[in-house]
């Protein structure tokens, strides 16, 4: 005790533990001022997040642990949890109670109890359950218990001041810098040690009892529309379409926008460099800038639109009810509804969702949806495949955004299809094994926090992926103008590769051309698009951005063939990330090779059989 | 009369009686509170009839039908079978 006093005499450490889906995130976020990804299902957090605040140089350290219901199960995240309570032995232990579900959130602050002495509860929802009818007595609670118990809501920031203020208090007091240091605080902690889970319940039930003696009020039952057997899958699927139709259709115009800016840009950036030799200027000029402003301006405004839609469906709690409703199609190809969430996730980035796949309990389960992963397109692909869309419709030049939706959606179905498949036959191969089973808490619906979601997936989301997209496409730019422009015998290099590689390409109804810019594109997703412009007019790139579609016609790309791309695109090898995700996450050689290899074959084969079948009809 | 807990009807009430499950799949449930004396209620089934929802101790669980299979339950409409027939009359 001694030591430890002078090894940190002004740095207090503190925890967050509480149930899955009662808000910590939140508090965590309003304690340190951090953005941690809040999301309202379980198993979001599986790392313990770090953050801090300081008062009058004094340094309190907050680690968030993992969402548990108790800590004797033995998931991964007790583990975690009760691995870092032994380990760190923090200064204060404070636990987020659901002041809706007292009984439930109770217990595991019995529980608590017995590996911490020093514990603050923090009753948070309280607007929740007032709008409910409930009306929890802290006061009555702290006193049952010896423990402090502070009130918060999610309408009033300020509320977490107190409980600041609170915990403060309760580290002082436990380093005996306060009076009435040495009080015992922890007076049940060894009645508690006895206690068997049950008992924990029936006493957490009673003491919710007492605290909270009204029955909440009926809540409105969105689940019986949401989830209702005829209205359930119209409706999800109007959602997913609404989805791209947004971001499709918000995104087209600032995307012409951009190009046209940084176009012009690049014209000044011309004066700007005329001292320089004429090749090196291209290098930096058409090699470096040209596709990372091809890359920024095809992704920047579609991210910036699906990831803040994205996080309110999530902030709505609508993508466990997902798993609810995919859990039976799941079962029967031996997996769970959980493998629906990392797909969702895995549209947004694959990486994201290869890192989902922990929510999965059962280990080849998880196994199998990792290695599907890579079948569900990732934002980086939806331009692509919204391009390719364009060129399979187009009339006249134009094509309607809902058009292009409904494309993508059916797509989007198309991989779900084949990513269902795949982990029927992977658990019926390599992955046999039991079933584990599919118990997911629904949470409540909760209204979005609109400010506070709008920073989170614009600064957190859109500038990382962006960053992680530049900083890849900057030098394959310039690793594409070298090839573009190195010369063996009379012909540069990228054209050339690309009449080698069309024989293949011509077996699976692609183009040398496209099949180079897919094999480039490894490191980024991305860059396909810009990279077949540039292949194809052998290193000039075209600055007019607005005629994509009649660039790719007049590089050959016809309505077959882009068929044949769009689905190549939905299935090939994962980027570059995501495969070292895989092997961060699976720590196999074998798995990690695997999930190359599979999807690619997937891609070959299906587009093989569709170019063969093209060619039979005509 | 002893049911299990798949054969509860949406709406319906239930009280816990026994968990017939091998440990690693009671686990994940009785660390959400579902023990003998539970009260349990069946909200709705998912679309495609698998799986429930239920709602016990203030949170909705989905749970698998096999799972719910091996949980025995005394039913509403066999604890009460009066009340069972009223609340079926008031609602249709």
């Amino acid at each position: 005790m001694r030591t430890e006093l002078k090894r940190s005499e002004n740095r207090f450490s503190i925890c967050l533990a509480g149930n899955p889906n009662v808000g910590k995130s939140t508090v965590f976020n309003r304690l340190t001022g951090l953005r941690q990804h809040t999301g309202n299902w379980t198993g979001k957090t599986v790392e313990p997040a770090r953050g801090q605040w300081k008062r009058e140089c004094a340094t309190y350290e907050v680690v968030d642990l993992p969402g548990v219901y108790a800590l004797s199960g033995g998931t991964p995240e007790e583990r975690v949890a009760v691995d870092y309570l032994e380990r760190e032995a923090p200064d204060c232990l404070v636990v987020i109670l659901d002041a809706t579900a007292l009984e439930r959130t109770l217990s595991l602050a019995l529980e608590l109890r017995q590996y911490h002495d020093n514990l603050v509860l923090c009753m948070n929802l309280m607007d929740e359950a007032e709008r409910l009818g409930l009306r929890p007595n802290c006061a009555a609670l702290a006193e049952a218990l010896h423990v402090p118990v502070v009130p918060t809501r999610a309408d009033q920031p300020a509320s977490v001041e107190r409980l600041r203020h609170v915990v403060e208090v309760a580290c002082m007091r436990r380093r005996g810098d306060m009076p009435g240091a040495n009080a015992p605080t922890g007076a049940g902690a060894r009645d508690a040690e006895r206690q068997t889970a049950e008992e924990r319940m029936l006493e957490a039930a009673e003491l919710a009892g007492t605290v909270c003696p009204a029955q909440p009020s009926p809540r409105r039952n969105w689940d019986r529309i949401l989830l209702g057997k005829w209205t359930a899958w119209p409706i999800t699927l109007f959602l997913l379409f609404c989805l791209f139709a947004i971001t499709i259709w918000g995104a087209n115009l600032p995307s012409a926008q951009l190009e046209r800016l940084f176009s012009r840009l690049q014209v000044w950036l011309d004066v700007l460099l005329s001292g320089l030799s004429p090749a090196f200027r291209s290098l930096l000029l058409d090699g470096l800038y040209g596709t990372t402003a091809k890359v920024v301006a095809v992704m920047l405004p579609p991210m910036a639109i699906f990831f803040p839609l994205f996080s309110v469906l999530e902030d709505l709690g609508l993508l466990p009810r997902l798993a609810f409703l995919l859990d039976r199609p799941f079962a029967a190809c031996g997996s769970c509804g959980r493998q629906g969430l990392c797909m969702c996730m895995g549209c947004g980035c694959n990486a994201v969702g290869v890192t989902g796949c922990r929510i999965i309990p059962d280990e080849r389960e998880r196994l199998a949806a990792i290695l599907t992963n890579a079948l569900v397109p990732c934002n980086g692909r939806f331009p692509t495949l919204i391009l390719l869309a364009g060129v399979l419709l187009e009339r006249n030049g134009q094509f309607h955004p809902l058009t292009a939706a409904a494309v993508l959606t059916g797509f989007l179905v198309l991989s779900a299809a084949v990513t269902l498949g795949s982990t029927a036959l992977l658990r019926r191969t390599i992955l046999r094994g039991g079933t584990g089973s599919f118990i997911l808490e629904l949470p409540p619906f909760r209204r979005p926090r609109l400010a506070q979601l709008l920073v989170r997936s614009v600064l957190d989301r859109t500038l990382r992926v962006l960053g992680r997209a530049v900083t890849v496409a900057a030098p394959a730019g310039i690793l594409i103008w070298t090839l573009a422009h190195v010369r063996v015998g009379s012909e540069a290099l990228l054209p050339l590769l690309a009449r080698w590689l069309d024989p293949a390409a011509v077996l699976m109804g692609l183009s040398g051309v496209l099949l180079l810019a897919f094999l480039l594109s490894f490191p980024a997703n991305e860059l396909l698009l810009p990279l077949t412009v540039l292949i194809g007019t052998a290193g000039t790139v075209i600055t007019d951005g607005g005629e994509t579609v009649a660039t790719l016609r007049a590089l050959g790309v016809g309505p077959q063939m882009a068929l044949c791309a769009a689905v190549f695109t939905l299935f090939h090898w994962p980027c570059s990330t995501t495969v070292l995700t895989v092997w961060h996450e699976t720590r196999r050689w074998k798995w990690t090779l695997l999930s190359v290899l599979y999807p690619t074959a997937v891609g070959v084969l299906l587009c093989m059989a569709l170019h063969l079948g093209l060619q039979l009809l005509g | 009369m002893s049911r299990n807990m798949a054969e509860l009807r949406a709406g319906e009430r239930g009280w816990v009686c026994a968990l017939r499950l091998s440990p690693l799949r009671a686990a994940p449930l009785l660390r959400l509170g579902l023990f003998p004396g539970t009260e349990v209620q069946c909200l709705l089934r998912s679309p495609l009839g698998d799986p429930t929802a239920y709602r016990f101790r203030g949170t909705t669980v989905a749970v698998r039908r096999e799972d719910a299979a091996g949980i025995d339950v005394m039913a509403e409409r066999d604890a009460n079978p009066m009340g069972w027939e009223e609340k079926q009359c008031a609602q249709s």
